[in-house]
């Protein structure tokens, strides 16, 4: 192992060990809580990150995010389905939608592409307006998930924001683990290849429209599986949060942070969730903070955050 | 539905259409001209409404001028913000996200001048005509011919004009129309002027006639997608039969299926998105 590789696992594995213990040092739930919707931010924005560099400018991760926010709560609220099945069906029902929205749509290209994704979120929220079984207008109220229970030896029950701190770290690592180990395998080389040149690759053979369709269903499942989290935790839902204003959000953040590197969703999501907790005091001056900083970056700092440390080096040799 | 709502929902569709009619035809010009998916367009909708109700209520200006100020004001913004946009040409997606932000910007700051609660502008034109036996007012058809007013003189200066057909040929083939020696950046230019000042001028025509606040910008964008998407992006006269189209469906919609009319309008927007995204009028 060499010393940079030290280094990183060191920092890597100080960084663990502060995320595991903090709920336990701070005992302040508003801090625990941001740090959840941290969470939940960074699986929407990682996840998104793997159809953006297969070039497919998907503004529609909310609609999945509310598909798998909805598919849960009517599991557990009308069918009583332990929170526990429902969560990877949350996840499930949302790449079902995605598998045949994106057989239909996939090949729609740009711009299109970005408005056709949003009016699929606005067309989401709109059903589930018109549709009574899903609640309407109405905030619809969700029970905690099912306590976990080991006789004898475990028993959590999910009262304080503490249960839910661990179970979004859980499921926000086994997301980011599996993205990664997407990035550096073929299909990795593969989506970043489609982005290059999509004639390229279906010249060498490959099958474009599969992959193309098989990055936007493993980034909804995840975005299925961040809504599956956040109605039972949040306790009650209704449309209002599910806007195609929201599903921007969630793109912004991510660009913010950088497409080009795999930590770029991750500072993107972390900053751009906390940014508005951080300006309490000035919370209605959030927006006009968030509009400087993505203008700045876009103008300046094309390859978002996480591209700064290559800059200044670059600069630095200049 | 009986004669008399029938001739009223007719009227209503007339009016919000002739007015969506124009905002779209804007922010058709800029995609088709400029290649920008302009996110802003919403917004400078609404700075148009809220400015139209600073002249028209504040200060007590006649409504044409108001409208004539307002249309050069927000044009002279939209020149700004080609001149902010220039550096990024060719990165559609850098694009799309600054305007987005200059959205925000707009958005909020004028939430921090104007505050959020709705403002009535009072009517500008009093008295009524009476069509087929309906009473309409005055002030309704002088919208509708405004409107039309703003989009023939659009449709003149595009087809007659040098400069419009400098903008005709941008849109066409932007290296064969540099090749001829035309400046793309003054079309640019021009194009970001008219469009933004008629639909700054569209935001004051329609203002005494609904409520003015800060967050219209919104429901506008989402409004001129559904309009250029049904027409065609870049397609003149397909965002005009767009305009009504929606204009029609909301008013009759409405008066149908009640809410679900906007439910309709986005799943014909993405059928027709996925079957024809040229739109309806559009050429490929």
């Amino acid at each position: 192992m060499n010393r940079q590789n030290l280094v990183r696992t060191t920092a890597f594995l100080i960084l663990a060990a502060i995320l595991l213990v903090v709920p336990i040092v701070i005992r302040n739930p508003y801090v625990v809580h941001i740090l959840i919707m941290v969470g939940i931010s960074i699986i929407l924005c990682a996840s998104l990150r793997l159809v953006l560099v297969t070039g497919i400018w998907n503004l529609g991760q909310i609609a999945f995010y509310a598909i798998g926010a909805y598919t849960l709560t009517l599991l557990m609220v009308y069918y009583d389905v332990s929170f526990w099945l429902s969560l990877p069906l949350a996840g499930i029902a949302a790449a079902v939608v995605s598998l045949g929205f994106g057989y239909l749509t996939i090949r729609i290209k740009g711009l299109y592409f970005v408005m056709l994704t949003l009016a699929f979120v606005e067309m989401i929220r709109l059903t589930i307006i018109a549709v009574p079984f899903l609640g309407a207008q109405r905030v619809m109220n969700i029970p905690p998930p099912n306590p976990i229970i080991i006789p004898y030896l475990l028993r959590v029950e999910f009262i304080s924001k503490t249960p839910y701190y661990y179970l979004v770290l859980a499921l926000v690592v086994i997301t980011l683990a599996v993205l990664y180990l997407i990035d550096r395998s073929r299909m990795g080389d593969i989506l970043k290849s489609i982005a290059a040149s999509e004639p390229l690759c279906q010249s060498v053979g490959i099958n474009t429209t599969r992959y193309k369709v098989l990055a936007f269903v493993i980034c909804s499942f995840f975005a299925g599986i961040a809504g599956g989290f956040y109605a039972p935790y949040i306790g009650l839902i209704a449309p209002g949060s599910f806007t195609s204003w929201a599903s921007i959000m969630v793109f912004l953040a991510l660009v913010v942070g950088g497409v080009g590197s795999f930590w770029g969703p991750v500072i993107g999501a972390s900053l751009m969730t906390a940014l508005p907790e951080v300006l309490r005091g000035a919370v209605m001056y959030e927006p006009l903070i968030s509009a400087a900083i993505l203008i700045l970056i876009l103008f300046f700092l094309p390859g978002g955050l996480a591209s700064l440390p290559r800059v200044i080096r670059t600069r630095m040799v200049r | 539905m009986d004669i008399s709502s029938f001739v009223g929902a007719l009227i209503n569709g007339v009016v919000a259409g002739s007015i969506y009619a124009v905002v779209a035809v804007g922010f058709s010009l800029i995609f088709g001209v400029a290649k920008v998916m302009f996110f802003t367009h919403g917004e400078i909708y609404m700075l148009g409404a809220v400015a139209g109700f600073f002249f028209l209520q504040k200060l007590g200006v006649p409504y044409p001028l108001a409208i004539i100020i307002v249309m050069i004001g927000i044009g002279l913004l939209g020149l700004l913000v080609e001149r902010f946009l220039r550096p990024l040409r060719g990165q559609d997606l850098a694009i799309l996200l600054v305007t987005i932000a200059l959205g925000m910007f707009i958005a909020n700051s004028a939430m921090h001048i104007f505050g959020h609660t709705p403002i009535a502008v009072p009517t500008q034109v009093s008295g009524t005509i009476s069509i087929f036996g309906t009473t309409i007012s005055l002030e309704r058809v002088v919208i509708v011919l405004a409107a039309a007013a703003i989009v023939l003189a659009l449709h003149f200066f595009i087809q007659r004009a040098k400069a419009g057909q400098a903008i005709r040929a941008v849109a066409q083939d932007r290296e064969a129309a540099q090749l001829q020696g035309i400046d793309i950046n003054r079309s640019a230019a021009i194009v970001f002027f008219i469009a933004c000042g008629t639909t700054g001028a569209a935001g004051v025509l329609i203002a005494p006639l609904y409520y003015v606040d800060v967050f219209l910008g919104t429901s506008a964008l989402m409004r001129t997608f559904i309009v250029v998407i049904i027409g065609g992006l870049g397609s003149f006269p397909g965002a005009i039969a767009g305009g009504l189209f929606l204009g029609f469906i909301e008013s009759f919609g409405y008066a149908l299926v009640g809410g679900l009319s906007h439910l309709i309008s986005f799943a014909v927007v993405i059928v027709l998105l996925i079957v024809r995204p040229q739109g309806l009028l559009g050429r490929e």
